[in-house]
């Protein structure tokens, strides 16, 4: 008895022993698969490119935790309409393993090149991270785009492919542009909203002035505003008489800054009136009628002060409420050449 | 006078600037060839594909390429590479390599070499064969002395010229299934084809040897013919430690000069992205 059971008993032992045996090789083989299952990563270096207009950035293109690496090809995507390609190089990574053979081709017009590398001859590859790759780009307008790596290609020396991730790039032009977008006065208050149209945060001025026969400085305030954000401040001013005045307030220009028209902005008020309706305005779009009447001043400060001097009364006159639409130009004028000839006559 | 560049000895504007694709291999002037940009080679390696021509362009142009295996050498049977690469009609590239032995690695490796250096006709359907290809031909004997020791070394080579632009045929039969090469002074050369192409309006692009993992090719120009041809790139036929068979090596010697060189590489290079 014990005998069968010893006879059935040792096919099943081979059998038991077997399948361990597979169960072994299994586990040893999932163990290599898992081992040499690659986590070598292909990127852009760096993540986010900032460039600035007419100026070149350079990008390298990465491979990270790579065993063996024989060769390699990539492609690169980006809107022709922001950037060009003006250079691509070779890195230090394959070349670190012997002799190697690098080529490329770039389409500026579409926006993609196609870039190779191979070691040569029997060699091994190379293992670890390294530059495989730098790209240099011109930057032909302001805008934003991602770099596309796509189409990867990283091979053995036994030219098997090797599992890997890629990741993308991202690139924008760098903006510094601050502007006043917004000015209005009062005989005590000056406002002016000034707006971060730029790509970065900035701290800058603002001042604010009056136009008379100077240029007074109302105040200047500091202000510091993230991308995109827009901020009013408040200058308070006190006419040293009636009249007419420029109102210009002015954002100082920030570190490269190239569109600095819009950190001027200038008005016309009315102010000093003892009147309920104490001022009125007129923003950049009258600065013509501004000057013009300023022409028309100067010729009627040659001509007209005798007869100025013999209108006396003119000094006490008491200006009527006035809005910018009554406004009797030559009233105004009328009145800041009394005030100025009279004094000067006196 | 020494010359020592490439530069000297052709100045820039020199239409011979090209003549040193026939300059012999493993000169000094092959170190000055690496460091050519692959722009010239644009339009260099077109020229001397289509060196063998005659003059009757076609309205619908057709191109043909085909890779062979050589089997028989008149009743013997042999072991060799045929390449075709042809614009029907206007011009025709044809390359022979065959040995009586099974190739082995010696330090004396000969073989036989047939390249067609005239086209008169080159034709689809024509005279009963699937293509057609006749002209003149040069026939060689190769030989290549490997020194004694580690390899890969140096060597020597022969090349004894059999036939001069001597007439002869290749023509392809069976549905694009069987070739043979009749040369006026040697016996037929027959073999099987391996792969052939057609296509219509557009060149092949040339350099397309493999696929991803050494697969067939992929009708793709990419990495892993460069790589395929990088692992060859210093050897010469019969080379100690070449991995590459008889077959596959002239494969990849585009410009049949019996060595896996930087021209090669290029030539592969300026087809990378090419699909067909």
């Amino acid at each position: 008895m014990d005998e069968t059971n010893m006879q059935l008993k040792e096919p099943q032992l081979l059998m038991l022993t077997f399948i361990w045996l597979v169960i072994f090789i299994g586990s040893k083989n999932i163990t290599a698969i898992n081992t040499s299952s690659s986590t070598a990563t292909i990127y852009v270096d760096p993540q986010e490119s900032i460039g600035t207009i007419a100026q070149n950035f350079t990008i390298n293109i990465c491979i990270s935790d790579v065993a063996d690496l024989y060769g390699w090809e990539f492609k690169l995507g980006w809107n022709a309409t922001i950037l060009d390609s003006v250079e691509v190089s070779e890195g230090s990574f394959l070349k670190s393993g012997g002799s190697t053979f690098f080529t490329y081709k770039t389409n500026n017009t579409l926006g993609y090149m196609i870039v190779d590398c191979t070691l040569l001859g029997q060699v091994p590859g190379v293992s670890g991270s390294g530059v495989l790759a730098t790209i240099k780009f011109y930057v032909e307008n302001v805008g934003e785009c991602p770099l596309d790596l796509y189409d990867t290609i990283l091979v053995n020396s036994a030219e098997q492919t090797i599992e890997h991730t890629a990741i993308d790039g991202y690139y924008y032009t760098s903006v510094h542009d601050v502007a006043i977008i917004d000015l209005t006065a009062s005989s005590t208050e000056v406002n002016v909203t000034v707006e971060n149209q730029g790509t970065h945060t900035e701290t800058f001025n603002v001042n604010a002035y009056y136009t008379r026969l100077s240029d007074p400085l109302i105040g200047t305030q500091t202000v510091t505003l993230t991308k995109g954000a827009t901020t009013t401040l408040t200058f308070t001013w006190n006419p040293p008489s009636p009249g007419q005045y420029e109102i210009r307030a002015e954002a100082t220009t920030v570190p490269g800054e190239t569109d600095v028209a819009d950190n001027i902005y200038t008005i016309v008020i009315h102010a000093g009136y003892t009147a309920s309706n104490p001022s009125s305005q007129t923003g950049n779009s009258i600065n013509g009628f501004y000057i013009a009447v300023s022409i028309f001043l100067l010729i009627s400060a040659t001509i007209l002060p005798r007869t100025l001097h013999e209108n006396k009364r003119i000094h006490d006159y008491v200006l009527p409420n006035i809005s910018n639409s009554e406004d009797p130009v030559g009233m105004n004028i009328w009145q800041y050449l009394t005030i100025k000839q009279l004094n000067s006559l006196r | 006078m020494q010359i020592n560049s490439y530069q000297q000895l052709f100045p820039k504007r020199s239409p011979k600037r090209f003549l040193f694709l026939l300059a012999p291999i493993n000169s000094g002037m092959q170190m000055e060839m690496r460091k050519l940009r692959i722009a010239p080679m644009v339009v260099l390696l077109p020229l001397v594909l289509i060196m063998p021509t005659i003059a009757q362009p076609t309205a619908n142009p057709t191109w043909v390429m085909m890779h062979g295996r050589v089997e028989y050498f008149g009743l013997n049977p042999a072991w060799g590479h045929c390449g075709v690469y042809a614009k029907v009609g206007e011009w025709a590239q044809v390359f022979v390599a065959w040995m009586l032995a099974k190739p082995r690695i010696t330090t004396i490796f000969n073989f036989y070499a047939a390249r067609l250096m005239n086209t008169t006709v080159v034709e689809l359907n024509y005279s009963g064969a699937d293509l057609y290809i006749q002209g003149l031909w040069n026939v060689y004997n190769v030989t290549f002395i490997y020194e004694p020791g580690e390899m890969p070394g140096n060597y020597t080579f022969t090349i004894e010229l059999l036939v001069d632009h001597g007439e002869g045929t290749l023509t392809v039969n069976g549905n694009w299934a069987t070739f043979m090469i009749s040369i006026t002074g040697i016996d037929e050369v027959r073999g099987s084809v391996k792969r052939y192409i057609i296509r219509p309006l557009e060149p092949i692009p040339i350099g397309d040897i493999c696929g991803p993992n050494m697969g067939p090719p992929d009708k793709t120009v990419n990495i892993f013919d460069l790589i395929h041809a990088a692992k060859a790139y210093g050897t010469t036929p019969g080379m100690h430690g070449m991995e590459f068979d008889f077959s596959s090596y002239f494969s990849m010697d585009f410009n049949f000069d019996f060595k896996i060189d930087i021209i090669d590489l290029t030539t592969i290079a300026v087809n990378i992205g090419e699909s067909y």
